[in-house]
């Protein structure tokens, strides 16, 4: 099926022409009287009842302006215009009753009984036609050639205005950009001439200084400045290079306020240059640094609490290093304010203990080359308290700069250092002057029990006896109690070198023989592979020692009791089974603790501590092997421990 | 080979050192002197001509190892064997008394049925 004859062609380039009709933003906006102004215009000129400026969308056409008619748009099939647009020039129809295009269009037949129509497409100069400037007369009719001509250059005219119009558009928005972007809390921005006189100020300096905007314009720059600090901030301004440079320059200074006092600000300044002409003066933003204030107290109040000081310190890579944050607990470390050290830390390295400050300085740069946390004791020369302990926890960064920033704190642990020196002389003490009498407790009984005396009655050598065997536990109780306390402190220290284990298994097996033939227990030591073990000795026959009086001890008389070891993997398992009554499932997860029988009555019974798997444990732990144990109900328990093996080529 | 016959105990304990002396007289049969002081033993030392001397580490005044020094000023203490009593066994410890001249250290609390058997096994090491 044909098409109608007055339908209008859609142009070539629809699609460019409706998105530059889009780009104008005018479709749907109100009237403005610069195109009423041209609609007027145009009906005088050219003397019909209607003008319009028709816009073309992809649906229908709409009036930006009109002149002499109600309605604001019309279907695009119908529109006169829809067919002006696929025209570079006027498009005139005399009589629409005789243009088979138009006689039966309604808006021939019908309201508003169109007769005369010239249009001249509205061309946005990329061959786009946005639209027309159109005339229109109820009666048939011509424009004579000067009329024509008024129409098309009004028609130049409207597409300048909607070119002038977007623009100016895009500029207010721009403005309301800058405005939102001046007008930011915390933020001020001032333009100044070479001579220091204010010319613009933004409404950020009210809420930030205290003056109006326009109240600034014209007064000196130095107003904003407090009377003490004035020169401060002249300095930046004069130091600004102006020979075509546009670098930016940051100070912290103070300003002041309207009310008077200072107002800590960030100060960027920068010249103002427009292609040759360099002097056109200065900008300068204001940036507010209370919150940074404000931040600074709250942190000083908090810090305040603490003991000892709390700070950053920052070590460069040429060596210089400086506190940057300190709080005032500096004082009490270092005798030092925050402010003597902000710079420079040598004074703070002056104060440290000759004798302590080569580690000191040795720690901090492996911190520094390892990046690992920081812990050090050392002693500090007070001026008002003398000689103090302090001990430092910092974990150190690496800075864009490449030097180190630690964050940490200093606590004064003098006290902390005499209880210790007290407890290691109550410890000490304790050592010598309990065991002592002990040894000679002992010993006495010793003689006279091993008859070097002489024969003993027997109702007297029972007791003696018991004195005996209880003067043995307490000398063993104070001995692990001791052990456990250097554990504890980290201050047992272990002799590792390589132990021939068929020796020193031999060894253990010959000095509990004696105690075996006591209980009545059958002691029996394997054969034992040709291996070293690397461990303490001592602490090694110490354990195995501990493990062995506990088998003997809890086993049945006629029990038996193995000392044995297997080779797994890189190490040596050593075993002691036992046929005793076996670990309760209950006490299982308690057996390595301090202080810890399955049974209460077991400590008078069988004269143990309660320490010595607790002790085991640690010493084999320190020696790097593990302890464990299997144990079956009435059917005996087998404790090990586990040792690295030592290798001959170990040695080379 | 001579024997070993004359030892020198030197303690400041009194207990202990009577402990010391009836394990080494009637255990061990060897005759004893005991000293409670490093300055005692270093004024008897020449009279008594021991064959062995026993010495406390930890003694008021003049201490063990300042009387082993002492004393081999006096004496010839590559012939007469020295050995301390102490509790400090520690494996640094032990190293510092032998740099001192010590043939051995005997662990103090001792067993005294077991002391004369270690100081005779001490003395005879140090014979070679």
């Amino acid at each position: 099926m044909s098409k109608h004859p007055g339908h209008p062609k859609t142009p070539l380039n629809e699609p460019g022409r409706l998105a530059a009709l889009l780009a104008f933003e005018l479709l749907d906006t109100p009237a403005e009287a610069m195109f009423d102004n041209i609609t007027a215009l145009a009906a005088q000129i050219c003397n019909t009842p209607i003008a319009l400026i028709s816009l073309v969308d992809a649906e229908r056409q709409w009036f930006k302006s009109r002149v002499g008619l109600g309605a604001t748009e019309t279907p695009r099939e119908l529109a006169f215009c829809a067919h002006a647009i696929n025209r570079d020039e006027l498009f005139e129809i005399e009589n629409a009753l005789l243009d088979p295009r138009f006689r039966d269009n309604p808006l021939v037949t019908s309201d508003p009984d169109i007769r005369f129509y010239a249009g001249m497409p509205l061309s946005d100069g990329h061959g786009h036609n946005l639209g027309t400037l159109c005339v229109i007369d109820r009666q048939p009719r011509q424009l004579n050639e000067q009329q024509r001509q008024s129409l098309k250059l009004l028609a130049q005219q409207t597409v300048q205005l909607f070119e002038l119009r977007l623009q100016s558009r895009h500029q207010r928005e721009q403005a309301a950009v800058h405005k939102a972007m001046l007008g930011s809390a915390g933020t001020a921005v001032l333009v100044v001439d070479p001579a220091g006189l204010i010319q613009q100020a933004s409404l950020g300096v009210a809420g930030l200084l205290g003056y109006s905007a326009d109240g600034l314009i014209g007064r000196e720059l130095e107003l904003l400045l407090p009377r003490n600090g004035r020169q401060l901030t002249r300095d930046p301004l004069r130091s600004i290079p102006t020979q075509g440079s546009s670098q930016n320059q940051l100070h912290e200074v103070q300003m002041r306020h309207a009310s008077g006092h200072a107002v800590p600000v960030l100060l960027n300044l920068s010249p103002i240059c427009l292609e040759d002409n360099l002097d056109l003066g200065y900008l300068c933003i204001v940036h507010d640094l209370s919150y940074r204030e404000e931040a600074l107290q709250r942190l000083q109040r908090l810090t305040a609490q603490l003991p000892g000081v709390v700070y950053q310190f920052q070590l460069f890579e040429d060596g210089r290093s400086c506190f940057p944050y300190a709080s005032q607990g500096i004082e009490s470390i270092y005798g030092l304010t925050p402010e003597a050290v902000t710079n420079d830390a040598t004074a703070v390295f002056a104060r440290i203990d000759p004798d302590d400050l080569q580690a000191v300085s040795e720690s901090i740069a492996t911190s520094a080359a390892n990046l690992e946390l920081w812990h050090q004791e050392y002693r500090v020369l007070h001026p008002s308290k003398g000689l103090i302990w302090v001990e430092g926890r910092a974990a150190p960064q690496r800075c864009p700069d490449g030097s180190a920033m630690w964050h940490g704190f200093i606590s004064d642990i003098t006290e902390r250092k005499h209880l210790e020196r007290l407890k290691d002389e109550f410890v000490s003490t304790v050592s010598h002057e309990l065991r002592t009498p002990l040894t000679s407790i002992t010993g006495s009984l010793g003689l006279i029990n091993g008859g070097a005396l002489g024969a003993v009655p027997d109702a007297i050598k029972d007791m003696l006896a018991i004195a005996e065997g209880n003067s043995r536990r307490l000398r063993q109780l104070i001995d692990d109690l001791l052990d456990m306390d250097k554990l504890i402190a980290g201050k047992m220290s272990f002799d590792l070198q390589p132990i021939k284990l068929d020796e020193l298994l031999a060894e253990c097996d010959a000095s509990h023989q004696g105690f075996a033939q006591h209980l009545g227990v059958r002691l029996l030591h394997s054969n034992c592979p040709d291996l070293q073990v690397l461990a303490d000795a001592q602490r090694l026959q110490q354990v195995l020692s501990n493990l062995l009086s506990n088998a003997l001890k809890f086993s049945p008389a006629q029990g038996e009791v193995r000392l044995y070891s297997e080779l797994e993997g890189h190490s040596v398992r050593i075993l002691v089974s036992d046929q005793g009554p076996g670990i309760p499932a209950d006490f299982t997860a308690r057996i390595f603790k301090k202080f810890t029988q399955a049974d209460a009555s077991d400590s008078r019974q069988k004269g143990g501590t309660g320490l010595g798997l607790a002790i085991s444990k640690e010493l084999i732990e320190r020696m790097g092997g593990i302890i464990g144990f299997v144990s079956e109900p009435q059917r005996g328990s087998t404790f090990w421990i586990e040792l690295p093996l030592h290798h001959q080529e170990d040695e080379l | 080979m001579p024997d070993l016959k004359r030892i020198l105990h030197v303690e400041d304990d009194p207990s202990i050192q009577a402990v010391a002396k009836v394990a080494l007289e009637a255990v061990g049969g060897f005759t004893v002197l005991s000293c409670s002081c490093g300055q005692d033993a270093l004024d008897q030392v020449q009279g008594f001509a021991p064959d062995f001397i026993l010495l406390d580490v930890m003694m008021p005044g003049m201490d063990g190892p300042q009387t082993l020094q002492e004393l081999g000023r006096m004496v010839d203490i590559t012939q007469i064997p020295v050995a301390f009593m102490t509790a400090k066994v520690q494996p640094n410890e032990i190293e510092h008394y032998r740099s001192l001249g010590a043939r051995d250290v005997i662990i103090k609390p001792f067993d005294p049925m077991q002391l004369a058997t270690q100081v005779r096994a001490i003395w005879s090491r140090s014979r070679g």
